[in-house]
């Protein structure tokens, strides 16, 4: 007997406000199959999610669940078809409890006005189980952590007897072993038959998970096929549609002075015993995983957490890093990994963004704010960086993350500053601003300056940095040359000692 | 387990409510009576009631600034209505005619939420005054006798105590009204599903919406049950002091809310009990009952109230944080 798909959609169209988000679209998959789904940001990923879960309604082409052909379907028949999605967010309740989060959306859509607890609770630990998932029933959501979450949100899915679970970027906030946990539950939903659809950039995820890979560009597949035909290059091909240019980045620190050297940095708990030097017109790659002290050390750097022993020595002279100020009095500039909260004024103006750092020297005579030197300043500023329809009366936010992390860049180089640490400057930014920044990076550094990156990405770090280290559990366990150090040798650096 | 007695807002507020019982004890020998003690259910009867409707909208997110309206308004409508139609119909047709009006008001806010999107806070300070002043425009000024079936509500006693200066102290029959809505509301958040989807409302929207609830609807049940328990603490005031006067309770909002918060209510993080409020309401009414007894000057009334408030939310946030580490 034929096996039917679970989902077919069948050239599938849809515009918003005259643009095409899906031009074609096509994907089908079958019962107790892991796809994977590959796409930069605005390619329409998440518009056929959509689609395909009854949010949105569709311009034209079919869509078949469990080969029937649907018309003008709503979420609840596609959730009756047994699709269910994981968002981002995992949409819980944190004010409720872990039983009734699982429950929450089978109870509201069964019949009935009252609440049966006995029922929700039993259920719940049923599942629970299932997954061989250790979470208290009575713990409120509040008080889980991310992977727990996760799983709760994927209990939820089950008891509405799912066929088929969309995860949308579901590793993007889980730590190495999380990860590996995820997998394991993948798998086992797959022995019974529940099939995954797992959106993702990262190629290492999709080959350890899935046989079969979907690629989108503008709407449309441009790669079907299995994992094993791809590699990182011809992923970012199909993606971006163009090719990148992966040339290391070239440095001979011959002959040349240290500009900062650090001896001996400690703050307990995070990180002890930091030695290292950076040369003038470097880029020092700083890779390690989650909670290894590496975002820590970097804004121990910049004066955010002062460290408690060591010493910093900045062109031959001992200085103390006490507080930003210090940072900054010594042309430290830090470009932080959550660019939303910490790094840009999201509702506030593209320009007023990129000079914030400089505002104060744009003081006239009577001690106020010069609008017109303001106004050249931005100009200037914002040719620093290419950035395609950058408008600088336009607020942050409505940037991509790639164009957020370029206007972010640009604030930190009007400061002028010797050294800068950026802090995983990649993350949430597609595959072509992420090679955009990195050819930033590689351009400003070979203009003189210092700059570190701390990543966990190790492709980001050995495509920028000519020299990297590796921290783990607070120590630096490794340094090399970028060219001397191969990717699988550090990711066996990084999972030794049972890193977390 | 004693951590977990402290987590909670509910059991900070018990422990507070015993801890001044006892100084109090200590201090005025008056406090010990049991006329005291229904002195302080007497004074909590309608702000118990109408600190029910503020925890419905606190719960599923929102905080709303009209409910005192809603209880004068349609306390006011109501008595007006009866007397121009010069009726005096049993004291169940009374609060039924209040809680259709209080309905029709819940109903306008519930509207101007669902159809503007604008935050509850905003909408109901707005519909708070238009309420207040609408009444003044349409329904009268004047202050009117209530009907004969209100006053004999003020007369019933539950309970009378000769006391041993000879005088008798009365707890009056309309705390069995607070009791049933207690228990009636208590079952509802528990047990029902309407009850749990305003805790889904407040512990985040877009997921509710997600998980097939229908937002609107439940926006507008939530503020039409508030609009008719907000009338039966207007009329219930109205009926205890005899007298429909427009614009009653308006302006007693915040001690009120303070309750509420202290009770354990959080619009930010969808949280809050039927217990908890009722231990608010208790606290509140303690304090300023033995500091009125004490004869500390209103002023300082206020001043301790904040103090209350901000020990209150403060220590609980403080031994919640603990919990976590």
């Amino acid at each position: 007997m034929e096996k039917k798909n679970i989902v077919e959609m069948r050239n599938i169209q849809k515009s918003f406000f005259g643009s095409k988000a899906l031009d074609g679209f096509n994907l089908s998959i079958g019962p107790g199959e892991v796809r994977s789904l590959m796409g930069e940001n605005g390619c329409g990923k998440s518009t056929a999610i959509k689609i395909m879960s009854g949010f949105y309604d569709y311009d034209g082409g079919e869509i078949y669940f469990n080969g029937e052909l649907q018309k003008n379907f709503k979420p609840k028949d596609s959730m009756k078809a047994g699709i269910q999605v994981i968002y981002q967010d995992f949409s819980l309740y944190p004010n409720l409890t872990v039983a009734e989060n699982i429950m929450m959306n089978k109870t509201m859509n069964t019949p009935g006005h009252g609440m049966k607890w006995k029922q929700i609770k039993e259920e719940a630990a049923e599942v629970l189980k299932q997954l061989g998932a250790e979470i208290p029933l009575d713990a409120l959501v509040e008080d889980l952590n991310v992977a727990q979450r996760q799983m709760v949100a994927i209990c939820r899915s089950l008891v509405q007897d799912a066929k088929l679970i969309i995860m949308d970027e579901p590793t993007s906030a889980l730590t190495y072993k999380e990860i590996q946990y995820l997998y394991k539950i993948v798998k086992g939903l797959t022995k019974r038959g529940i099939s995954t659809l797992f959106v993702s950039h990262k190629l290492d995820e999709v080959e350890e998970l899935s046989s079969y890979v979907t690629i989108m560009r503008n709407g449309k597949n441009v790669f079907e096929g299995s994992a094993a035909e791809l590699n990182r290059e011809k992923v970012v091909y199909y993606m971006t549609g163009r090719e990148i240019n992966y040339a290391p980045y070239e440095y001979d620190s011959k002959g040349k002075e240290p500009i900062m050297k650090v001896e001996g940095l400690t703050l307990e708990p995070y990180f002890e015993d930091i030695n290292f030097s950076l040369y003038s017109g470097e880029i020092l790659g700083i890779t390690g995983l989650l909670g290894c002290g590496r975002s820590e050390l970097a804004k121990s750097l910049f004066g955010l957490m002062p460290s408690q022993s060591g010493t910093i020595t900045i062109d031959n002279q001992q200085v103390k890093i006490r507080s930003v100020d210090d940072a900054l009095k010594n042309r430290i500039g830090y470009v932080p990994e959550d660019r939303m909260t910490e790094g840009l004024h999201m509702p506030r103006k593209i320009g007023t963004n990129a000079i914030a750092c400089v505002t104060d020297q744009m003081v006239n005579k009577y001690g106020l704010l010069s609008q017109k030197d303001l106004k050249n300043r931005m100009t200037t500023a914002l040719q620093r960086i290419k950035v395609a329809g950058l408008d600088e009366n336009k607020a942050v936010q409505a940037l991509s993350g790639g164009n957020q992390q370029k206007v972010l860049l640009i604030k930190w180089l009007e400061k002028d500053p010797k050294i800068l640490i950026l802090n995983c400057p990649t993350v949430g930014v597609d595959v072509g601003s992420r090679s955009d920044i990195h050819e930033v990076i590689k351009k400003i550094a070979a203009e003189g300056l210092s700059v570190i990156v701390i990543s966990d990405d190790i492709s980001e770090i050995k495509q920028v940095c000519n020299r990297l280290m590796v921290m783990q559990n607070g120590k630096m366990v490794f340094e090399a040359d970028t060219k001397n150090a191969s990717t699988e040798k550090v990711e066996a650096i990084l999972v030794a000692n049972g890193g977390n | 387990m004693q951590k977990r007695l402290f987590k909670t807002n509910e059991s900070l507020v018990g422990v507070l409510i015993l801890a001044i019982i006892v100084i109090f004890s200590i201090i005025s020998p008056e406090f010990r009576s049991i006329s005291a003690v229904f002195n302080i259910l007497r004074a909590s009867i309608v702000s118990s009631i109408v600190a029910l409707a503020l925890l419905l909208v606190f719960i599923s997110g929102g905080i709303d600034m009209s409910f005192m309206s809603v209880a004068s308004v349609s306390m006011y409508a109501t008595v007006r209505l009866l007397t121009n139609l010069e009726i005096n119909p049993p004291l169940v047709v009374v609060f039924l005619i209040g809680a259709v009006v209080g309905a029709i008001l819940g109903l306008i806010n519930a509207l101007f939420v669902t159809k503007t999107d604008m935050p509850i806070f905003i909408v109901t300070l707005a519909t708070h005054f238009i309420y207040k002043g609408a009444c003044l425009a349409f329904i009268g000024v004047e202050v009117l006798d209530v009907p004969e079936s209100m006053i004999s509500l003020s007369r019933s006693n539950l309970i009378s105590l000769p006391m041993p200066d000879g005088s008798v102290t009365n707890l009056n029959s309309s705390i069995l009204i607070v009791v049933a809505l207690y228990v009636l509301v208590f079952l509802i958040l528990k047990y029902t599903k309407f009850g749990r989807k305003l805790f889904a409302l407040g512990g985040d929207t877009v997921a509710a919406a997600r998980s097939g609830i229908n937002v609107p609807l439940t926006i507008t049940l939530m503020f039409v049950c508030a609009g008719v328990i907000a009338s039966v603490a207007g009329i219930l005031n109205a009926s205890l002091l005899r007298l429909a006067t427009p614009g009653d309770m308006i302006g007693n909002e915040l001690p009120i809310m303070a309750a509420v918060i202290l009770g354990g209510a959080d619009s930010a993080k969808g949280r809050g009990s039927v217990h908890g409020t009722a231990l608010g309401v208790l606290l509140i009414a303690i304090i300023s009952n033995s500091l009125t007894m004490l004869r500390i000057p209103s002023y300082w009334q206020k001043a301790v109230l904040g103090l209350i408030v901000i020990i209150g939310t403060v220590l609980q946030h403080v031994l919640g944080k603990k919990e976590n580490a």
